[in-house]
């Protein structure tokens, strides 16, 4: 079971995340289903990759977890963002547009 | 604390499972839902959602690794340890075999590190001993007025060391006690543990009477009374009162001083002519050479200014010289050398053990690797069960070390014991030593086993029903371990086989005289009662007349020293000889002398080869006798005749005539390589000193007549305290006492290296014959007589041995001329040794073949071909 994400890839996903619970808490199938609607169905994030990119965010403090009930009143354990992980978020935005336009740029050009 | 945070990541780590599971049901039951949502069935939409899923297992693996970053190896080390233990104690003559073979190794480590340390490496018990320095036989006169030296040096202190006679009640012996400047015991830099040290007015005539005692001293004539300050003991018939006590580990100079006693300046002509020991500090910023250029100048305006009939050089030493440049050093050095080959051979063994154990557990390994073990854990996981063995082994090595270390300082002579004044004991330089070699011992018993282990295809393994075989690269690193134990075991029994052999030799040479039914008694005759040449002489002639009318006493002469301390004294300057230019000894040359009386070589049985020995026509106040030795003959007179010649070593000196030329003697003890000058003088013209040796031949074993014999002297003085008496045999051997210890130790580790890799013979080969079964059991049956097994299991062990062999015979030829220093006329590629010990090995090897060899021919072909 070699981990083989890359770091750009890892980096990408705990973005995601963090974004998705920009809004209001939610539990890993909840984040997994929000990321696809608010791509257009694009991306999606499978459990393999989703769970444990929360619990490393949670092992960083930009998350923090919490026991609850979800809407068809099944328990589940809930995420929300945390204050560090608020900034964490706007910062890794910011790198990421800056990246991304960085990569236009080249692309863009002969 | 360890008990209940485990119980608590226990109790915890239960919970937090049971939350990790709980909470991926819930995520896949919602995915059920959506599922069915979209139109599946029920049983279609769960399906569908744990297929989408994934494993679970795995996923909450990679959790727990994320959740528990930073902990992760802890946690995984602990599992590994729980596992490593249980793992172990479900094998217990595995386990035990494995853990008493790693004790005997680490402990035999450990004890003689233990020893090089104390004796060779841990710093004397003094602040700075690095910055100090001391020169030896200063005249006090020369030192007083050589001012030029605080260049050199920021604080000078000295002693004296001096016998004296302890009295008490009907006793009297003899102790080590050192006159020391008031200073000395502050320049070195320990305070005393109970009272106090020398002043300056301790050293003011009149209040020199008082004492500073040793640790050692104290415990043992003062019980260890914390009161001991102020009591009084008797020195050379003279009170002394105690004022303190020096700490535990303590001692100077020499582990055998007892006490100390204030050293009163030098004032009058006769003190001034004393000889002293110099201990001085250099100046910060000072290094030795420098230090040492700066004398060798000074030296030479000394020299001019206070030349001296036997002039000593003086240089500078560090306290530490003694130790680092001797021979007892590079034994010791040896032995350690020699006691890791065993350790090497023990670790072999255990990693041999270990790959057969790898083997067998195949499919455990197989099925933790189906699970998500990764390669890496997998090694970590078998590192730890070695690291766990090899813990186990050290622990008990320590606990082994512990009492070896004293068992053996006990037995160690002398020579050795005088190198250091450290007590001897483990401290924290051995442990820091011992867990490197638990680390290090570790990794060669488990990285093989660990790196095989993890390489299994996980299929082949489970897919197969049958039991687990060796691969054939397993086998292979298996015979690799037998062959460098073999080969191991070679290097280190020629090397001792070598150094015994050239000891032996040493024995037998002859010494020159005759050793057998000798002894020698050593007399000291105190100022205070015998001030005069005429006492002493009446005494001595006295002395003389009763031993030699002892029954069982051949004859008896008088002498200053007897080989192998012969005379003790010495010149190093330039031997003048009248009509010719002076001839120089060689640097660091050395012409010792012995005063003796007439019958002195007749009673020694040193044979006078020209002129005449000493006799009446030698009288005291007429021109002075010598008799010189062979040795010294043929170098300043080759080929002439140095009888009636005229000699001096100082121009202060009157010139000296040889009357006679005696046979070469070991004067230093048997491995003195008889290149040595010589030269006696008469007793009867020089006088009769103060210290002096009743040599006795006796018709039988001298020893017999020890009480005897001292019986006389104590009848004639009572006062005179119990002088030591020795058969010559006893002194002689002890000069090679150092020596006979070390190889002692050497031989013994030879042969644990031996039984040691005979077991892992036997044991590889036993196991081989066990995985083979089933081909002994094919060979059987189509007609193998049983002799034919045996021969085959047999060839194919002595094929191993052999090619250790021959790898040892590689390594042995390269690595003994190392020894060559210490290797007394054998040459390093002695052929007799190489040949004999291969042989022994050879034999080893085909007698740990015996019993697997004979188990394969009792095969049941039968049961053989049915264990399918």
């Amino acid at each position: 079971m070699a981990k083989e994400k890359s770091d750009l890839l890892q980096g990408t996903l705990d973005l995601l995340v963090l974004k998705a619970l920009q809004l209001e808490p939610m539990h890993g199938f909840g984040i997994s289903v929000r990321i696809r609607q608010m791509s257009d169905e694009v991306l999606q994030v499978e459990q393999g990759s989703l769970y444990p990119a929360l619990y490393r965010l949670e092992e960083q403090g930009w998350i923090s977890a919490e026991w609850g009930t979800s809407d068809n009143n099944r328990r589940a354990r809930f995420y929300k963002l945390t204050a560090a992980g608020r900034k964490q978020l706007s910062a890794e935005t910011e790198s990421w547009e800056r990246l991304s336009a960085a990569i236009n740029l080249v692309l863009k050009g002969t | 604390m360890r008990f209940w945070s485990k119980l608590k990541s226990l109790v915890g780590r239960k919970k937090l499972e049971a939350e990790m599971t709980e909470e991926m049901r819930a995520h896949l039951e919602m995915q059920t839902q959506v599922n069915r949502a979209a139109g599946m069935s029920s049983d279609e939409a769960g399906y569908a959602a744990r297929r989408q899923f994934g494993g679970m297992e795995q996923l909450k693996e990679q959790c727990r690794d994320e959740r528990r970053h930073g902990w992760l190896w802890l946690e995984h080390f602990a599992q590994d340890l729980r596992y490593a233990a249980g793992s172990l104690r479900r094998n217990p003559i595995f386990s035990l075999t494995a853990v008493l073979t790693l004790v005997l190794g680490l402990g035999a480590t450990t004890t003689i590190f233990t020893l090089v340390d104390t004796v060779v490496w841990r710093p004397l018990p003094y602040a700075e001993p690095h910055r100090m320095v001391e020169s030896f036989q200063f005249n006090r006169q020369a030192l007083r007025d050589w001012s030029e030296v605080q260049q050199v040096v920021d604080r000078i202190e000295t002693y004296q060391p001096r016998s004296m006679v302890l009295s008490r009640e009907m006793e009297a012996t003899q102790i080590r006690a050192d006159a020391v400047s008031p200073g000395l015991i502050e320049l070195l830099g320990r305070p005393p543990a109970i009272g106090r040290s020398f002043g300056k007015d301790d050293a003011v005539e009149g209040n020199q009477f008082v004492i500073l005692l040793s640790h050692g001293f104290w415990q043992r004539h003062f019980g260890g009374d914390p009161e001991v300050v102020g009591r009084k003991i008797t020195l050379d018939d003279r009170p002394y009162t105690v004022i303190g006590v020096m700490p535990r580990g303590f001692g100077f100079r020499r582990p055998s001083t007892a006490a100390w006693i204030p050293l009163l300046p030098a004032t009058s002509e006769s003190a001034l002519k004393q000889r002293v020991e110099m201990i001085a500090r250099l100046r910060p910023g000072l290094g030795l050479e420098a230090a040492r250029a700066a004398v060798t100048v000074l030296n030479r305006q000394l020299n001019q200014s206070h030349p001296q009939p036997e002039t000593w050089g003086v240089g500078l030493m560090t306290l530490d010289q003694t130790r680092v440049n001797s021979g007892p050093r590079q034994m010791m050095m040896l032995t350690l050398g020699a006691v890791m080959f065993v350790l090497l051979i023990a670790c072999a063994n255990v990693a041999n053990l270990l790959l057969v154990r790898a083997t067998v557990r195949q499919r455990e390994f197989a099925v933790r690797a189906a699970l998500g073990a990764g390669r890496a854990r997998l090694i970590r996981q078998v590192l730890t069960e070695s690291l766990m063995l090899v813990a186990f082994g050290a622990l008990g090595g320590l606990l082994l070390a512990q009492w070896a270390v004293q068992a053996i300082w006990r037995l160690a002579p002398e020579e050795l014991r005088a190198l250091t004044v450290n007590a001897v004991g483990i401290d924290w330089r051995v442990m820091t030593f011992a867990i490197g070699l638990v680390g290090l011992a570790a990794l060669i018993c488990g990285l093989v086993p660990a790196l095989r282990a993890s390489r299994l295809d996980a299929n082949q393994t489970l897919g197969s029903a049958r039991a687990a075989t060796p691969t054939r690269g397993q086998r292979r690193w298996q015979q690799g371990f037998v062959v460098v134990q073999t080969a191991l075991a070679f290097v280190l029994l020629v090397g001792a086989g070598l150094l015994l052999r050239g000891f032996l030799r040493v024995n037998a040479v002859s010494p020159g005289f005759e050793v057998h039914n000798l002894a020698a008694l050593s007399l000291t005759l105190p100022s205070k009662r015998y001030p005069s040449p005429a006492q002493r002489q009446d005494f001595y002639e006295r002395l003389r007349e009763r031993v030699a009318g002892l029954p069982g006493v051949a004859e008896t002469t008088l002498a200053v020293g007897v080989p192998p301390s012969g005379g003790g004294f010495g010149v190093s300057a330039d031997v003048e000889i009248e009509e010719r230019p002076p001839q120089k000894l060689g640097p660091g040359e050395f012409l010792p002398f012995n005063t003796v009386a007439d019958d002195y070589f007749r009673v020694m049985r040193i044979p006078i080869v020209r002129g005449r020995s000493f006799d009446l026509q030698d009288v005291p106040g007429g021109p002075p006798a010598i008799i010189i030795n062979d040795r010294m003959a043929g170098r300043f007179w080759p080929g002439a005749d140095p009888i009636g010649q005229r000699v001096r070593f100082s121009s202060r000196q009157p010139w000296m005539i040889v009357v006679g030329v005696a046979g070469d003697v070991k004067a230093r003890g048997p491995s003195d390589e008889n290149g040595n000058l010589e030269y006696y003088d008469s007793m009867r013209q020089r006088g009769y000193g103060a210290y002096s040796t009743l040599v006795v031949r006796t018709a039988g074993d001298p020893r017999q007549l020890d009480r005897t014999i001292r019986n006389e002297v104590t009848t004639l003085d009572p006062r005179l305290p119990i002088a030591s008496f020795s058969p010559a045999e006893r002194l002689m051997a002890e000069t090679l006492a150092v020596p006979r210890f070390c190889l002692g130790l050497m031989t013994g580790f030879a042969g644990v290296a031996l039984v040691l890799a005979a077991i892992g013979l036997y044991g590889v080969m036993s196991y081989t014959v066990a995985q083979r079964t089933q081909e002994i059991g094919v060979r059987i049956a189509l007609g193998g007589a049983a002799g034919d097994i045996m021969a085959l299991v047999t060839r194919s062990g002595l094929a191993l041995t052999g090619v250790g062999l021959t790898v040892g015979i590689l390594a042995a030829a390269g690595l003994t001329r190392f020894l060559q220093t210490m290797l007394f006329e054998i040459s390093p590629l002695d052929p007799a040794t190489f040949v004999g010990v291969a042989a022994i090995l050879a034999l080893i090897g085909i007698a740990a073949c015996y019993v697997p060899a004979r188990r394969a021919a009792k095969v049941d072909p039968v049961v053989a071909l049915r264990s399918e």
